[in-house]
């Protein structure tokens, strides 16, 4: 059989790494003619290099975060227009009505789009109470990329840039005292050491997916490809009912380690509401007709 | 079957391409076309491209030029003779006199430079002669030093520390603070066995040195710039407020702040301490490209894994398999220095590790324990090479001098094991 | 004559090259200064990071060439010190044909990928969308120089390894 190697950015213990390799095993022994093998943790190729890797075939699979490509398409940005769709209800349909188009971007870069899984929603870390936007107002608030730095612009925070892995740090210091993230971050990263305040304001629910190389894909019997689209699936119904598990679970956590998790008054949700129509007209603005067709699709729904 | 033959034809070409001669970073290259064109069906080339773009221009890395370029600086200044002037009326009384300048030096200027054998070259250019002219034995001159000159990869910043968090993803401010406690522990060992000998055989003479106290405060204000640079650089990565590579900023602009201050701050100088760092900068650069590129191939052909879970099978205890490792990495550091020891093999540590457990930032520490050893064991030992070009003597000489605190370090990686809070607890503290 | 006036521009191109990766490295500098400054201001400066990464890149591969030809890359010489003239001599020759076959694979592909980047018109996936065949070709053009500088060196392989002799290995690090 011929090796399928599959990199992959996040921990072997993560849920996208585990159900990656479930997903592996069950191609592997459904069929003669591969064998996938997942390598976490970016120990084959690193995150950034996924993408790009798959694409030009040097490695036939591999899984990133759609947002993360944001530079490459504004479509890859979609699932991460903030409060567009605030849970997993309205993130799965945001999905179905990104697809197609989706879709048509990974063709043209030469991928097939298997599966696509969410992260939990994130929520907004704060080192005091948050009531309505206007408590946002000079707090310093993590940006990592234009988007959220907009969002910080438009509640009256201060964006300061801290990268992923200095999180912990620019708490811990006052470098950063307010930030979007999922409640995975803060359970990773034992924030309730900094911060005391999460808001479940389910600003969004970025994704990962699954792709594969064209002409990889082209050479296997239509056999396999059945298999692996059954395994596909597979893996992302598994994917989004432990997403909604894990983000009860580590709102729990956080609440057990001392912080105070709540739900958004309804002055905050409405204030983020608008902040949301602005934030979506603008990536309107940047994806154009195909944008409008798709959120119309959504909307519709 | 067929992975140790994969093993054993990678190693063979590697030792051969390695013992021939060829660049280290071109060795590991070539090992890794060849392991990848026999064993994968993968392009070869495209693969190691994208890995190398995204392993040389990575922003953690950004500190690495920085820190080197920081020491290039002060280098260049009077350090070494402020160091010795300073330290003097402070360690004169010690049992072995000035011979603990030449380890307290040494672990000063490690706390400002992160290569080992800049450290024995500025701390020896001012101790040797004037340790030599008051009689103290040859052989626990150039010991003391080669032994302190390896506390450059422990006590931040470290060239070697920065390498190890990019490769496992650990964060660089945890590990340099990791390594604060140990490398104090260590020159405080290296000191303690002076004393112990000075009462067995004393040498050199002080007697003839007399300081006031007025002498003690005007040499610790000398010291001072170096001391508030120090502080204001590990200070500012402990409190969190600046990242490594914004501590090292702060660094280089410190130093040239301090050679301003000396009065050496001259084109020519500045020019030279440029170049030296882009030169180190460069030369580390290639051995991380051929490592991160033989890590990607061993990566396709599965060995590592392979490996972790052959060992994890053997269901050694923690203890045999640190034994195991400290054997096999001072072999290895016989012939390789402790950068490439350490860019070589962490593609097939790494996995096994963290199968069996080990806190990844007390292993670096651990790491750079035995590493450092490679600095101070013959054949190839760069503080050897260094204590060579300034002294004179040959290598056996040197190398046998260097022996006592070889077994210190071996000593003081039992006791990190025994007590590995001595490496966790400060980074644990800073959360 | 001819040879030896290439030669010459040769070694002009290694420490103009270095020279750029000073002034990259400075550049690097003077990007991580912005954005700490920046930040004290509460200004958000999309980018530097990114650009701090590539700085580094193009500085560590357009010295390549010079550091080889200053002897600063590592090389393991033991065994080779130890045996007759006569094997030395091959050996020296052999250990710089190797590195001449890596560097220009390494130059060649390294240009491919620039190629690749410019084809696809890949961006960076930081704050910025920045076009990524633009550090990589400055990259590709430090390894390009690099490989030239091996075969030159291959080419007055005398002059190259009488020069090693005088400077001892006591490199920094
Ligand atoms: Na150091
Ligand atoms: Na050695």
């Amino acid at each position: 059989a011929d090796t399928w190697d599959m990199p992959l950015a996040y921990s072997a213990s993560n849920y996208h790494s585990v159900i990656a390799k479930e997903f592996a095993e069950q191609v592997t022994g459904a069929q003669d003619e591969i064998e996938v093998i997942t390598h976490p943790s970016g120990s084959l190729f690193k995150g950034g290099e996924i993408y790009s890797s798959v694409r030009r075939g040097l490695a036939p699979i591999g899984e990133r975060l759609i947002s993360a490509l944001s530079n490459e398409d504004p479509i890859y940005s979609i699932d991460a227009v903030p409060f567009l769709a605030t849970d997993f209800d309205s993130s799965w349909r945001l999905y179905q009505a990104s697809k197609p188009a989706m879709e048509e971007v990974l063709k043209k870069h030469r991928l097939k789009l298997l599966y696509s899984i969410p992260w939990p929603p994130q929520g907004l870390y704060a080192s005091k109470e948050i009531n309505s936007v206007a408590d946002m107002k000079g707090l310093t608030f993590r940006a990592y990329n234009p988007a959220t730095s907009k969002i910080a612009e438009m509640m009256g925070a201060i964006p300061t840039k801290v990268e992923a892995a200095e999180v912990s740090q620019a708490f811990a210091t006052g470098v950063a005292e307010s930030m979007l993230s999922s409640g995975s971050t803060g359970y990773d990263q034992k924030l309730w050491e900094h911060v005391d305040y999460w808001y479940d304001v389910k600003a969004w629910l970025p994704k990962n997916m699954v792709f594969v190389n064209v002409r990889a894909w082209n050479q296997l019997s239509p056999e396999t490809q059945d298999v692996i689209l059954k395994a596909s699936a597979d893996a992302e119904k598994k994917g989004w009912a432990k997403a909604r598990e894990l983000a009860d679970w580590y709102k729990k956590e956080l609440a057990a380690n001392g912080m105070t998790v709540q739900e958004a008054s309804p002055k905050l949700k409405s204030d983020l509401q608008a902040i949301g129509v602005t934030m979506t007209n603008d990536w309107l603005k940047e994806a154009g007709e195909k944008g409008q067709s798709v959120i119309e699709a959504y909307k519709a729904m | 079957m067929n992975e140790i033959l994969l093993a054993l034809s990678l190693l063979v070409v590697l030792f051969f391409l390695l013992g021939s001669g060829v660049w280290v970073g071109a060795s590991l290259i070539g090992c890794a076309i060849v392991g990848m064109e026999l064993f994968t069906n993968r392009p070869t080339g495209d693969a190691m491209a994208i890995t190398i773009w995204g392993s040389i221009s990575t922003w953690t890395l950004t500190s690495l030029p920085l820190f080197i370029w920081m020491g290039e600086i002060l280098f260049r200044t009077k350090l070494s003779e402020t160091l010795f002037r300073g330290l003097t009326p402070w360690m004169y009384r010690l049992p072995g006199g000035l011979l603990h300048v030449n380890i307290t030096g040494s672990a000063v200027f490690a706390a400002i430079s992160g290569s080992s054998a800049a450290t024995v070259a500025t701390v020896g250019k001012m101790s040797i002669p004037e340790l030599k002219k008051r009689q103290y034995s040859d052989r626990m001159i150039v010991g003391t030093l080669a032994g302190a000159g390896t506390l450059g990869l422990l006590i931040p910043p470290s060239v070697s520390l920065i390498i190890y968090a990019v490769t496992v993803n650990e964060s660089i401010a945890k590990l340099f603070m990791a390594g604060v406690l140990p490398g104090l522990m260590l020159a405080g060992l290296f000191m303690g066995y002076v004393m112990v000998i000075s009462f067995i055989r004393k040498s050199g003479d002080t007697d003839d040195l007399s300081f006031t106290f007025a002498d003690k405060l005007k040499a610790l204000m000398s010291l001072s710039p170096i001391i508030a640079l120090i502080i204001g650089v590990i200070g500012s990565i402990y409190t969190g407020v600046a990242t490594a590579t914004e501590a090292a900023v702060l660094g280089v602009v410190g130093s040239l702040l301090i050679a301003i201050y000396h009065k050496s701050l001259t084109w020519i100088s500045f020019r030279d301490s440029l170049m030296g760092a882009v030169k180190t900068s460069s030369m580390i650069a290639f051995i991380l490209m051929g490592a991160h590129f033989l890590s990607l191939a061993m990566g396709f052909t599965g060995l590592p894994r392979h490996l972790a879970e052959f060992i994890g099978g053997l269901d050694l205890s923690p203890l045999m398999l640190i034994v195991c490792l400290t054997i096999f990495y001072i072999i290895l550091g016989c012939f390789l220095d402790g950068l490439s020891s350490i860019v070589l093999t962490m593609a097939v540590i790494e996995p096994l590790v963290r199968q069996a457990g080990f806190d990844m930032i007390w292993f670096g520490i651990y790491l750079m324990i035995v590493v450092e050893m490679a600095q101070i064991t013959p054949p190839v030992g760069f503080n050897l090479f260094v204590l060579q070009s300034m002294t004179g003597h040959n290598m056996a000489f040197i190398a046998r001098a260097a022996f006592p605190m070889f077994l210190l370090m071996i000593l003081a990686v039992f006791i990190l094991v025994w007590f590995p809070e001595i490496a966790t607890y400060l980074p644990q503290a800073m959360r | 004559m001819n040879l030896c006036l290439c030669g010459k521009a040769l070694d002009w191109l290694y420490r103009v090259s270095g020279a750029l990766a000073a002034l990259c490295l400075i550049g690097m500098t003077l990007c991580v200064i912005s954005s700490i400054v920046s930040r004290l201001l509460g200004l958000y400066v999309p980018g530097t990071t990114e650009i701090a990464g590539y700085l580094m890149a193009a500085a560590n591969c357009l010295a390549l060439a010079y550091t080889f030809r200053g002897k600063a890359h590592i090389q393991v010489t033991l065994f080779i010190e130890k045996m007759a003239v006569k094997n030395q001599r091959f050996f020296a020759f052999f250990s710089l044909f190797i590195t001449a076959i890596v560097t220009i694979y390494l130059a060649y592909y390294m240009s491919r990928l620039a190629y690749f980047s410019w084809d696809f018109h890949e961006v960076s996936d930081g704050s910025i969308a920045f076009p990524l065949w633009i550090p990589q070709s400055i990259v590709a053009l430090g390894t390009i120089f690099f490989a030239i500088s091996v075969v030159h060196s291959l080419f007055d392989l005398n002059q190259f390894s009488k020069e090693a002799d005088a400077s001892a290995s006591g490199d920094v690090l």
